[in-house]
């Protein structure tokens, strides 16, 4: 029995962007604050994220979070979310900004 | 003092014991002492420090006058200790350590940081050209040092440990002065931290410049041969002349040496070892061995350490699981805090070990320390208990949680911090893996994903034995590719998640319902949960139980912590929907512990104990809420359920009673009838709910299996309080400084059963060779200082914590209530 080994690697070059479609789970909600036509979709179905976004237990964690953490949390119900990720679909998904 | 007597020092403190009173035996505790260090490593510096909690000029000064200031000992958290001011006034209330209008609130536990100031006198009977240095194992916060006034540095990780040479200012002759000035100040942490010296204080005395480097030893088991094991071991050493030799030795747990070599000494040292017949390290059976490491110059021996170390190899494998030494495990799991309940955040090696010894008790075999580096005394207790270690280094990098916190640090010391997290660690065998952070801000922008590869490849250049891991919350980033010069070994040109791309193992923070669908997506993906909620202790485990790429999972939290203030718990609403925000004050802990501030098992321990197998029927009764509520659970919370059925008040109503257990039909009889009978499907996650007409007397729960039993349990009413049981975990301890012991008290009726549900203040009296550093209860709320002698029963329950004088002797204890009294003896010594 050889016990397995994690070697480093040699260099970092920045890692590049797969295609994605936007979504409640692939667009954080930092990110999402940021498109104006995203973010209204988000908050005509559920208008209660203009308010989860300025708590100070949520505001550091906005790169980290998206629309669906709310639903694990309880704090949101899984209808409306998935009826912005449907609306979502019809977007353009953005293009990669780093997230 | 000859270098065979520093020998013989460095022989008990291997022992697993530091026995500060014997390094020296002279020194008193209630007076400012001065420490006499001679040749040596790890000479204790815990005895004897003036203390203010307060700022000033000069205070560095070797002159300055502070015969005004308390004399204490480390471990010292000052942040425990009651507030002055202490007040009922409603909107600025201070009750002991806990402050309503703390700037910190329920992060902090309401309690108050501030600014404090150590002095501590020594000398140092040495030659001249000795090196001598001061280590620190952990001092909250961003503290400064003085040697004679010269300022040698500053530190601000609050968990790690760190050195100063003190050779340039030393005096030879006559006293030195050590100043430390520790700042506490603003919003820096999510939890109660702690202030102050909490935790153990070095000196380190060479003979001369040549040594052995920090952390410079290092033993990883290559392979395992039918019974053989190769070793690689590594031992650095600077500052090095000509003409010196390394003598490596290894030593079983007997004292018998396995394999030894000497050989000339060069700055890295590297040796293959082979050890047949090796006792292997497990959870099952923690063996040890002892590397002794000494640098010559001809017979005299310059230097010297033990590290002790553990001969196991752990895989990890999306298609097998995880094996250790070859046998398939699962990761029974908890995160735990560095406080140590009512001592606050003082790290006295004894509680560190209970901490270990009671969640060794309720089944778990892995501890995720979050989210900081932990004591070395608790990292010990693992080895010797056999439980895993999950060692985390960050909260935060870049981007800060609280305006004050590590964040404001990162760029200047991460290096510095997560290279001393892996040093000083990689020799202990329970650790199986590092995280580079726990729900990092910013982890998948541009520049969070190049701090996440350049963290877990220090981590792998440091230590190549151990994967890389970290607690990933929600957002898991979009699918990148990295290339082969970037990639973890294998994965260029796949795509992955940029929350995981650069992990080993992926750690999922509250992510039960996306295991599967990931697994799907990303099938070599090796899983865990990094947090999980209590509630879903059972759905959990049924899914690990039947995946290979699902190793375990570590519930938040497996202990109770002061800090994060309501998140747990529950609370009692006239709405049947609605959802439970967290408590604010008076709340001061988590609450969300399978254990109690105290050590004493939640309801969720025992439905956990059902869980893993170790019970097969626990029994439960939900507190009956107040008429015209229900009990709303909050999402780290669990139902305030308890194992009793006296329930004063509740006579004709209907309670609550939860049956935990792994058979497939219980039955109910109350004062011996029959009152309900249930069966229990794979759906039902062993638990099994019934409303019950409360009458006292007797409830009887039987578990089947089929048709055979296969547990029974009794929960009887009752009487009124008649005493109090005050028992101690153990008769004896050891009397120097560092040496705590604990008490359970409880009220009981007549019978010696438990009541449940009564308050009653306590008076807490010690005489003899000991002292009280912690008397409360498992409470959740602000009741009372924990230092002065008195408290309130929670559940009829309480606890009391005492310390060695540093004397020898009988201590005697005597608990008085209200018509009850009690007592027992501790022999320290």
């Amino acid at each position: 029995m050889k016990a397995p080994t994690y070697p480093p690697a040699k260099k970092f070059l920045p890692p590049i962007a797969a295609p994605y479609v936007l979504g409640v789970e692939t667009a954080s909600l930092a990110e999402l604050q940021t498109i104006p036509d995203a973010w209204a979709i988000v908050l005509k179905h559920a208008p209660v994220y203009k308010m989860l976004v300025t708590m100070p237990v949520v505001k550091p964690y906005l790169t980290n979070m998206t629309v669906d953490s709310f639903v694990n949390y309880g704090a949101v119900k899984a209808e409306p979310v998935a009826k912005i990720n449907e609306e979502f679909r019809r977007l353009a998904t953005p293009k990669w900004g780093g997230q | 003092m000859t270098l065979m007597k520093s020998r013989r020092k460095f022989l008990w403190m291997s022992s697993g014991t530091v026995l500060a009173g014997q390094l020296a035996p002279s020194l008193g505790w209630t007076a400012p002492t001065a420490t006499d260090a001679q040749l040596g490593r790890s000479q204790s510096m815990d005895l004897g420090w003036s203390f203010t909690r307060s700022e000033g000029v000069g205070f560095e000064h070797p002159d300055f006058n502070d015969g005004a200031w308390r004399i204490v000992d480390v471990p010292h958290d000052w942040g425990i200790e009651d507030l002055p001011g202490q007040s009922t006034n409603a909107k600025a209330e201070v009750i002991g350590p806990f402050s309503r209008q703390a700037i910190g609130g329920t992060a902090h536990g309401y309690t108050v940081g501030g600014t404090g100031w150590y002095r501590k006198r020594f000398s140092v009977s040495a030659p001249n050209n000795a090196r001598v240095h001061v280590r620190f194992d952990g001092v909250y916060m961003n503290s400064e040092v003085w040697l004679n006034g010269v300022r040698l540095g500053e530190f601000p990780n609050g968990y790690a440990p760190f050195t100063y040479d003190l050779t340039p200012h030393l005096r030879r002759q006559g006293a030195n002065v050590l100043a430390v000035k520790v700042r506490n100040e603003g919003v820096n942490s999510r939890w109660y931290s702690g202030s102050g010296i909490y935790r153990h204080v070095w000196l380190d005395v060479f003979a001369e410049p040549s040594r052995i480097a920090p952390w410079g030893v290092s033993v990883d088991t290559q392979s395992i041969e039918q019974g053989t094991a190769t070793l690689a071991l590594q031992t650095n050493l600077v500052e090095l002349r000509k003409g010196l030799t390394l003598a490596s030795t290894i030593v079983d747990a007997r004292g018998t040496t396995v394999w030894q070599r000497t050989v000339p000494a060069s700055a890295e040292v590297r040796a293959n070892v082979r050890v047949s017949s090796a006792a292997l390290w497990s959870p099952d059976t923690p063996n040890l061995y002892t590397v002794v490491t000494e640098l010559r110059a001809g017979k005299k021996v310059l230097d010297r350490t033990e590290t002790i170390f553990g001969i196991r190899i752990v895989t990890f494998d999306a298609a097998t699981g995880m094996t250790i030494n070859g046998s398939a495990i699962k990761l029974k799991g908890g995160c735990i805090h560095h406080d140590n309940g009512l001592l606050g955040a003082a790290a006295f090696d004894e509680a560190e070990d209970r901490k270990i010894r009671l969640l060794k008790q309720r089944g778990y075999n892995a501890v995720r320390p979050s989210h900081n580096q932990f004591s070395d005394a608790l990292l010990t207790a693992c080895d010797r208990h056999g439980m895993f270690v999950i060692s985390e280094a960050f909260d935060a990098w870049r981007l800060p949680k609280q305006p004050a916190d590590y964040a404001n640090y990162f760029d200047g010391h991460w290096k510095n911090d997560l290279t001393t997290l892996v040093l000083s660690g990689r020799h202990h065998p329970s650790i199986i893996m590092w995280s580079i952070g726990n729900e990092i801000p910013g982890r998948n922008l541009s520049a969070g994903i190049e701090a996440q590869w350049r963290l877990a490849n220090l981590v792998h250049e440091l230590d190549p034995y151990r994967p890389v891991t970290a607690a990933i919350n929600d957002f898991v980033g979009r699918p990148m590719i990295a290339s082969e010069q970037t990639a973890r070994a294998g994965q260029a040109g796949r795509a992955d998640e940029a929350s995981f791309m650069f992990l080993d193992i992926a750690g999922y923070n509250y992510k039960l319902s996306k295991y599967e669908r990931d697994h799907a997506l990303y099938p070599s993906r090796i899983m865990y949960g990094s947090e999980s909620f209590a509630k879903d202790m059972f759905a959990n485990w049924a899914l690990i139980e039947k995946s290979s790429y699902l190793i375990g999972d570590f519930v938040w939290t497996a202990m109770d912590y002061l800090g994060e203030a309501g998140l747990g718990g529950s609370a009692y609403t006239k709405s049947a929907f609605g959802f439970a925000m967290p408590g604010t004050w008076p709340w001061v802990n988590a609450s969300c512990g399978d254990l109690d501030l105290t050590g004493a098992q939640r309801a969720q321990s025992r439905a956990r104990d059902v869980a893993w197998g170790l019970s097969k029927l626990e029994v439960l009764v939900q507190t009956p809420p107040p008429e015209g509520t229900s009990e709303m659970i909050r999402l780290w919370g669990w139902s305030d359920e308890h194992p009793t059925w006296t329930w004063p008040g509740a006579e004709g109503r209907q309670v609550v009673v939860r049956v935990y257990t792994r058979g497939d039909r219980v039955e109910l009889r109350l004062n011996g009838r029959a009152i309900a009978d249930g069966k229990l499907s794979a759906g039902d996650m062993m638990r099994a709910e019934f409303q019950v007409d409360y009458q006292p007397g007797q409830l009887e729960v039987v578990a089947f299996s089929g048709a055979k039993e296969i547990g029974r349990k009794v929960l009887e009413t009752a009487e009124a309080v008649a005493t109090v049981a005050v028992v101690p975990e153990r008769k004896r301890a050891g009397a120097s400084r560092n040496d705590i012991a604990y008490v359970a008290i409880e009220l009981q009726d007549a019978r010696g059963r438990h009541v449940h549900g009564v308050t009653q203040s306590l008076h807490a009296k010690v005489s003899g060779p000991a002292e009280i550093v912690g008397f409360g209860s498992g409470a959740w709320s602000a009741v009372d200082g924990f230092q002065d002698g008195q408290t309130k029963t929670f559940n009829g329950r309480a606890q009391l914590i005492l310390r060695s004088t540093g004397s020898r002797g009988l201590a005697s204890v005597t608990i008085n209530g209200e018509g009850v009294t009690g007592s027992a003896e501790i022999n320290f010594g």
